[in-house]
């Protein structure tokens, strides 16, 4: 049995398609899918369920934040990560709030990428470096936090799991564990314990 | 160049959409770029010469971009007035599809 990551590749440029693609594949990923489009990665993406898909953030017809948001419930076992240029803080907070579990630059190395590839998959969420940074000095404190989140932070504090929380909100566990580390990594937390004390403490939740 | 033969003031040239432009395009060919080499690196004795003919063909194509790219901007500076204008339009060709990117969040 095969126990390779399966991912689906998704950017406008057709050299930085093929070069990373073929990257991926010398590095042991297995890349089912290549799209050179939004549209065309949100087909790949339902078709192949991917352990991961690696997002552009920016195609014309569709970016990866608006793939992530179309694919996001239909497949959450998928984590999305973004590929982007920019280290833009705003993007990535809202890429963040789609449910995105990775960010990375693009000028980042290349060993980064599979770097996020493999936290993403184990469960984790992958900030580049210099984008944590700048959601940091941008001011990255309980405003950041979105509705989803604070309810989840509230959740956990009233001592459900997350099974529990799940069904309270009609989401899935995944998606609950998303919402944890996203709020962790906000709130500066090195635990969900911390990030839930650090809520209470800030009066974000009772 | 035959861009500027055209020249004109361009009330709407967008200086942010500029930049966005010339640095998506760069870092995307910078990315492929990098990726070959190390592909090359990684190759056997078979496969190598692909790699290397791959970066070669990009390296080539970011090369005469980026000499274009110099020319343009040495133009536009030299128009004051016009420059930006002048700036627009060559971007849009050298860099059409990200010139076509909205801002805001889709970078």
């Amino acid at each position: 049995m095969s126990t390779e990551i399966t991912c689906v590749l998704a950017d406008d440029h057709p050299a930085v398609l093929d070069s990373v693609g073929r990257y991926l594949a010398a590095e042991g990923v297995a890349v089912v899918g290549a799209a050179a489009n939004g549209n065309a990665a949100e087909a790949l993406v339902l078709e192949h369920r991917p352990d991961v898909a690696l997002l552009d953030a920016a195609m014309p017809d569709l970016s990866g934040v608006e793939v992530l948001r179309r694919t996001a419930y239909q497949v959450p076992e998928t984590a999305i990560v973004l590929y982007t240029g920019s280290s833009d803080a705003a993007l990535a907070r809202e890429a963040l709030d789609a449910g995105a579990r990775g960010f990375v630059r693009k000028d980042a190395p290349l060993a980064d990428v599979l770097r996020a590839i493999n936290t993403v998959v184990a469960g984790g969420v992958y900030i580049d470096p210099c984008v944590a940074g700048a959601l940091r000095s941008a001011g990255s404190d309980e405003r950041a936090l979105s509705p989803r989140e604070l309810d989840v932070l509230r959740l956990l504090a009233e001592g459900l799991r997350y099974a529990e929380i799940g069904k309270k909100l009609f989401i899935s566990d995944e998606t609950v564990r998303t919402h944890v580390q996203h709020a962790t990594a906000k709130l500066g937390a090195r635990s969900r314990t911390e990030a839930v004390v650090l809520a209470v403490r800030k009066s974000l939740i009772a | 160049m035959a861009i500027l033969e055209h020249d004109h003031v361009d009330p709407h040239a967008d200086p942010e959409r500029i930049v966005r432009a010339v640095s998506h395009g760069l870092a995307n060919r910078l990315l492929a770029i990098r990726c070959y080499a190390e592909l090359a690196a990684l190759a056997d004795a078979d496969s190598v010469r692909q790699e290397l003919d791959s970066l070669l063909r990009v390296t080539d194509e970011t090369a005469a971009l980026v000499r274009e790219l110099a020319s343009t901007v040495r133009e536009a500076v030299s128009k004051t007035g016009h420059g930006m204008g002048a700036l627009d339009t060559c971007i849009t060709r050298l860099f059409p599809d990200e010139m076509l990117l909205d801002g805001g969040t889709t970078r």
